[in-house]
């Protein structure tokens, strides 16, 4: 493996780590506001609250980690997708600290005013949908350049079918990834009714969720053919394999049985899928622009962030695991919250 | 005119993340500090203050951790100059930051999910050290780059392409030491001054005596006198650093436009740029010089010495002097409780000095805040010292203005949310009406 396709990889990683902590978040956070407006059985809101308890603020340091790691591997990275996307990611980071604040009255300050849920919820879900569209400008076609000035053609993307399907596809796949997620820790909890909402909730959406992913193929063929080709040809069997994951996990759903095993194959599922994408997108960050290749950050840099990497792994792996022991798989906190 | 509202921009964003982020530097030693004396001691009231402060602490770090993130990505967005260079030579401290949140962010979850879950108690309490073993880290690593800024070291620029890159270098710059000192120091002494204006504040309008209050000022208030002492010798330094490597921002900072030899100290005074004079001051002979090179005879260099291009703005005058002057009252203040009431004085918990104590909070806050202020305003008009201009750094966007008012309206929005939201827990959970609280005195209110 290369330098640059190396530190990409380790990118890659931090990046679907917060992909999956992330869908889990802004999923629950709705389903918060849902699960009262629906007035749900208290318990399902008991349960979303117990998981997001320790771990939110461990899910936004993925994202911090992918920046840094972007910048610091990829310095011109930092040039390009600073200039183009001011505008997207001021918008994105006002709906994270709305998440974020609100989360945190309702929670931990226990404010119960429904307005505070709803705009949790609702910052919850806008956040992944502007998060996105990160993925159509990295396309190409979106990004020109006048008198050496970087400019996002800003209509553009807003009218850019490529842009909706990946919208439509980010808002479903949220929902639905937090929703076997929570049915897998309601019914490790002992919570059967509160696991049998989350439950429909998953399997109302499993299908939409898949049928947006492969639709985006069909805009993609139209804005940047030879990366769709490449997909469709290349890299047609981790999407096969992926669509497996799916069909297993459904099947595991509607049955009902071993929640734990759905929950694993859909993060298969969408692991699949990514490197399904993100292999054919390689070798650029930003086309034309911007390619790993060229990007990679000085070899003495490497050496020295490479190291840094490896040190800062050996305190997360067991650090995270420490902390899934104490919260994720203790029956004492998972059923009874302490 | 964007230069202008990028700057405004990142200084607001940057003030507004600062106070979050140094409390969540402080607020872990003191629950820590708490929670260590209530086992040690077996006296549960100690065990009640390290659980309140928590408390308040979950809601307080969720403010810090989000601005943090906003501050993270938006410096990419306003200054992908700088980021480029800076992701040359001087992302390892980033890099190595990240991986200090989530120390911190780990062992927090931990911490606060896990009382009394153990039987022996000091394992519930060892989950505290890494907790501030990732946050003074991360804003010890985060402050190398704000050194490095200032004493740009570890590579070299050849016709504007980058040599001989040294990433450690880079971090070990020679502001490096001074910074470190004095940012944590402070961010210690500021914590304790603030949570001890919050028990003042209890003492003086809730007229609360607890025993339990007198504890925590007790404990606050030394934290204060030691972290003041610190940060004043930290400073120091930073002035020492200062004088030998931006010679122009001590010049400004102490307005002293000519170049004198036994400079001296200059205490308040009103500053006329134009007519180059200040007013209204006291002199302490000398001691400039003393301050600067620890001889009372060195010369000092004024900001005419420099070209008018590179002089920093001389109103960083009146911010170095109100920093150093709450150093000073935060110094003087605590030190004068911890007398007073070990010599069992009246006056320890009389209004008078309740009163100077609780003023306390919003002065240490300033100092801080204005700290950075003066610092970052005196490197005008470098954002990396000798080596990138401000102008060449910002981003290429425009409109800059439009997000500049539209992240203020945000901060403004937060700002209130989380002091009313904060307000109204505490006002409905008053300590003696904490289930825990009850417990400790249900035998007639002597501790057990
Ligand atoms: C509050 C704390 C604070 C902290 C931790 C920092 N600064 Fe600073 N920064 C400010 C407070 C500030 C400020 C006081 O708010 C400034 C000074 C003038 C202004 O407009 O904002 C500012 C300005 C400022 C500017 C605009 C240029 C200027 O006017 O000097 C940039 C690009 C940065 N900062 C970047 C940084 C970076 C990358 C830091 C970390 C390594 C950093 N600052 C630490
Ligand atoms: C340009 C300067 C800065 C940047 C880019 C920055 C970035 C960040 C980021 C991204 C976070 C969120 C991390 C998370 O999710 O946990 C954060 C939080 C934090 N920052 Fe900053 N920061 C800066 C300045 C500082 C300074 C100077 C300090 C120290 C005084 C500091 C101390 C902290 C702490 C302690 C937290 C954790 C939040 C908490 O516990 O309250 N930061 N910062
Ligand atoms: C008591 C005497 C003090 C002295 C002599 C002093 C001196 C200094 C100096 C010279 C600098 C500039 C460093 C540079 O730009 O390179 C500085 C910065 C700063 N000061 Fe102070 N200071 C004192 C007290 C305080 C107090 C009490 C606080 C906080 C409550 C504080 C907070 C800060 C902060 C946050 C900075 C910016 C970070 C840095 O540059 O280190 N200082 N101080």
């Amino acid at each position: 493996m290369s330098k640059p396709e190396m530190a990409i990889s380790i990118l890659w990683m931090f990046l679907f780590c917060y992909i999956i902590l992330a869908s889990i978040e802004f999923g629950s956070g709705f389903l918060l506001f849902w699960a009262r407006v629906r007035k749900w059985p208290h318990e399902a809101e008991e349960m979303i609250e117990r998981y997001l308890s320790p771990f939110w603020e461990v899910t936004n340091v993925f994202l911090i980690a992918f920046i840094v790691g972007l910048v610091g591997f990829f310095p011109s990275a930092a040039y390009y997708y600073g200039t183009v996307l001011l505008l997207p990611g001021s918008i994105a980071l006002i709906l994270l600290v709305l998440k974020g604040t609100f989360f945190a009255y309702c929670h931990y300050a226990k404010v119960r005013h429904w307005a505070y849920y709803l705009l949790q919820g609702l910052a919850g879900l806008l956040l992944p949908m502007v998060l996105v569209s990160l993925i159509p400008v990295s396309e190409g076609g979106f990004v020109t350049e006048v008198d050496g000035k970087l400019v996002l053609l800003f209509e553009k993307v807003m009218t850019s079918p490529l842009q909706w399907t990946f919208v439509l596809f980010a808002l479903l796949s949220v929902l639905f990834v937090s929703a076997v997620f929570l049915n897998f820790y309601a019914t490790k909890a002992g919570s059967p009714v509160a696991a049998a909402k989350f439950r429909t909730v998953a399997l109302n959406l499993g299908l939409p969720a898949l049928g947006s992913g492969a639709f985006i193929l069909l805009p993609l063929a139209n804005v940047r053919p030879e990366h769709f080709l490449r997909i469709a040809t290349d890299y047609s069997w981790l999407l096969l394999i992926s669509g497996a994951f799916f069909v297993t996990a459904y099947m595991l759903l509607q049955k009902n049985r071993r929640a734990g095993w759905s929950f694993l194959l859909v993060i298969a599922q969408y692991a699949f899928a990514v490197m399904a994408y993100g292999y054919s997108h390689l070798p650029y960050l930003l086309y034309p622009q911007l390619n790993i290749n060229d990007a990679i950050v000085n070899p003495v840099m490497y050496h020295y962030l490479m190291w840094a990497m490896v040190g800062g792994l050996c305190i997360l792996i067991p650090g995270l695991l420490f902390l899934a022991w104490l919260f994720l798989f203790s029956k004492d906190y998972v059923k009874n919250g302490y | 005119m964007d230069l202008i509202f990028s700057r405004i921009l990142t200084g607001t964003t940057l003030g507004f993340h600062i106070f979050f982020a140094t409390l969540g530097v402080g607020i872990p030693v003191l629950i820590s500090l708490a929670e260590f004396i209530g086992l040690r001691k077996r006296d549960p009231e100690y065990l009640l203050l390290a659980k309140r402060w928590a408390k308040g602490f979950t809601i307080l770090v969720a403010v810090g951790v989000v601005t943090g993130t906003c501050i993270g990505l938006q410096i990419n967005l306003l200054w992908p100059n700088f980021m480029k260079l800076a992701g040359e030579v001087i992302s390892l401290p980033f890099m190595m930051e990240a991986f200090a949140f989530f120390l911190e962010a780990i062992f927090l979850g931990i911490y606060l999910y896990t009382w009394g879950r153990f039987k022996n108690p000091w394992i519930h309490w060892s989950f505290s050290l890494p907790v501030i073993v990732g946050s003074s880290l991360s804003a010890a690593l985060i402050s190398t780059v704000n050194a490095f800024m200032n004493a740009p070291a570890g590579f070299k620029l050849v016709d504007g392409k980058l040599t001989e890159i040294d990433p450690m270098a880079a971090i070990l710059n020679p502001a490096t030491p001074s910074k470190l000192f004095h940012v944590l120091s402070s961010a210690y002494f500021m914590t304790a001054c603030a949570l001890a204006a919050l028990t003042a504040f209890y003492l003086l309008f809730r007229n609360r005596r607890l025993t339990y209050y007198k504890k925590a000022l007790g404990l606050t208030l030394s934290v204060a006198l030691l972290g003041g002492i610190l940060t004043a010798v930290a400073g120091d330094v930073s002035a020492k650093f200062m004088a030998a490597y931006n010679p122009e921002k001590l010049a400004a900072a102490e307005a002293l436009f000519e170049t004198e030899k036994g400079a001296p100290l200059l205490v308040g005074g009103l500053v006329d740029a134009e007519k180059q004079t200040v007013s209204y001051k006291i002199e302490l002979p000398k001691m400039l010089s003393f301050l600067a090179f620890g001889n009372f005879n060195s010369e000092v260099r004024g900001l005419n010495a420099f070209p008018k291009e590179y002089q920093p703005p001389v109103f960083i005058h009146y911010m170095f002097q109100i920093m150093v002057a709450s150093g000073v009252y935060g110094i003087a203040v605590s030190a004068l409780y911890l007398f007073a009431s070990w010599r069992r004085w009246k006056l320890a918990t009389s209004k008078l000095l309740l009163w100077p104590i609780f003023l306390l909070g919003p002065i240490a806050i300033a100092g801080m805040e204005l700290g950075w202020i003066f610092t970052e305003i005196g490197r005008k008009p470098w954002i990396i010292y000798g080596v990138m201009k401000l102008e060449d750094a910002v981003t290429t966007m425009t409109g800059i203005r439009g997000y500049f008012l539209a992240f203020l309206g945000l901060y403004l929005f937060i700002g209130i949310a989380t002091i009313w939201v904060m307000v109204r827990f505490f006002r409905k959970r008053p300590v003696d009406r904490d289930p825990y609280y009850l417990e400790i005195h249900s035998d007639g209110g002597v501790p057990r």
